[in-house]
């Protein structure tokens, strides 16, 4: 029953087709609620009866048919979600009426009857919300619930049903109540199948969601991949390693010429400083041998007047 | 194709849990609306409480004998007193809706 690993063999069995699935349900409820009505007229019950228990016992049919029939038409498609909140809160209902009434009458069929509805409702609440804001912004990833698997909770609420309808087969004292048992059981299977058959499409289309990521990545690696061939192939048509080399050769040569340009500014720089020093410093001695001579020859004729 | 995936192609996402939140806060209630929400609150626990006093038979196999095996807690009349309620509050709440409206229609032509 493991469909993953079926693959494209999935729709073709009854039990995997959830369209088949729906309408099975949608069947069976209504057969329920038929039958039970038709099995109360049968025994002659009065209406209070009618009213408090056959009432009480298909009122969460009817419920749930109201989801199915909805589920139909566009505008259930289309509010989908909002449909699964209101089936979630239903079962929440049942699952805390079933714990009261483990507290009101405490038997084997209570305890059963609330370890499948808290299974149930757990079930619902980690399928249904998968993939909407809810699941994103209250982070049921990381809820422990979440790790068991699609198969465990499937086969747990089975493999109890089947118990709890063992357990009411052995009190049957009628033999519609025998008919209603088995109905009731397989509604329970048929409903769970309809909630795995979900979570398989889920899971399905998460892995489809991260092979689509990995592709992208993987293109992205392809095209860079061919991005490079395409570069090393222009390289090999152009000889643009040919025409590097060359131009490194031309700059190497250049370079070179430059500094031997700048070398020889600089030595004839070097020659012309030393030049303009040398005629400077000629300059400043004849400076200084007319400075000095007038020196003396106003020396000399202070000392010639001083004389006289 | 697969009933989930016309489903997936056409559904409408939830709201985000914060935007309900700020409707809500930005929502003032009047005499009347307090009324109806404290009056469906005392009938919300009116209906568990009656769904506990008086209990439908529980066992799907002893539904129709004469002696009901075991009793359990009644869903469907907690579901009516529930919907009842929740009916006569929404009147009280409706109209507590139009006096609001109504005086701030007034104040809109007093200002004027």
């Amino acid at each position: 029953m493991n469909l993953e690993d079926q693959g494209k063999k999935v729709e073709t069995e009854w039990y995997n087709h959830p369209t088949i699935v729906t309408n099975c349900i949608i069947g069976l409820i209504a057969v329920i609620i038929i039958l039970s009505q038709s099995y109360a007229v049968n025994h002659h019950l009065s209406t209070s009866d009618i009213f408090i228990s056959i009432f009480n016992h298909n009122s969460i049919y009817l419920l749930s048919l109201v989801y199915f029939v909805f589920l139909k038409f566009s505008f259930g498609k289309k509010y989908f979600n909002y449909l699964n909140v209101f089936l979630i809160l239903l079962y929440f209902l049942i699952m805390v009426t079933s714990l009261l009434t483990v507290f009101q009458s405490f038997s084997l069929t209570t305890l059963l009857s609330f370890a499948i509805h808290i299974i149930l409702f757990v079930y619902l609440f980690h399928t249904f919300f998968r993939g909407t804001r809810v699941w994103k912004e209250f982070n049921l990833q990381q809820s422990p619930f979440n790790e068991i698997s699609n198969d465990g909770y499937f086969y747990s609420v089975m493999i109890l049903s089947i118990i709890f309808l063992a357990v009411n087969l052995i009190s049957a004292v009628t033999f519609d109540g025998v008919i209603l048992s088995l109905l009731d059981c397989f509604y329970v299977i048929l409903f769970s199948r309809y909630v795995y058959l979900y979570r398989v499409f889920m899971d399905r289309k998460e892995k489809v969601g991260q092979r689509e990521n990995l592709f992208d990545v993987e293109k992205v690696v392809d095209t860079m991949h061919d991005v490079g061939k395409k570069v090393e192939n222009f390289v090999e048509d152009v000889h643009l390693d040919q025409a590097i080399d060359n131009v490194t050769e031309m700059v190497s040569d250049l370079k070179e010429e430059v500094v031997s340009q700048l070398s020889k500014k600089d030595t004839q720089g070097i020659k012309k400083k030393k030049v303009e020093s040398q005629k400077k410093g000629n300059v400043d001695k004849k400076e200084r041998k007319n400075v000095s001579s007038k020196a003396i020859k106003s020396i000399k004729k202070d000392q010639d007047k001083g004389g006289e | 194709m697969n009933l989930f995936e016309e489903i997936d192609q056409v559904k409408k996402e939830l709201p985000k849990f914060k935007t309900i939140t700020k409707k809500v806060e930005k929502y003032s209630f009047n005499g009347y609306q307090r009324f109806a929400i404290v009056t469906y609150c005392i009938c919300f626990c009116l209906g568990i409480i009656l769904g506990n006093l008086f209990p439908a038979c529980g066992s799907s196999s002893s539904l129709y004998a004469v002696e009901c095996m075991s009793r359990e807690f009644n869903f469907s009349l907690m579901i009516f007193v529930w919907f009842i309620s929740f009916l006569f509050c929404l009147f009280f709440f409706a109209i507590g809706h139009i006096i609001l409206l109504l005086t701030s229609i007034n104040d809109k032509l007093g200002k004027r």
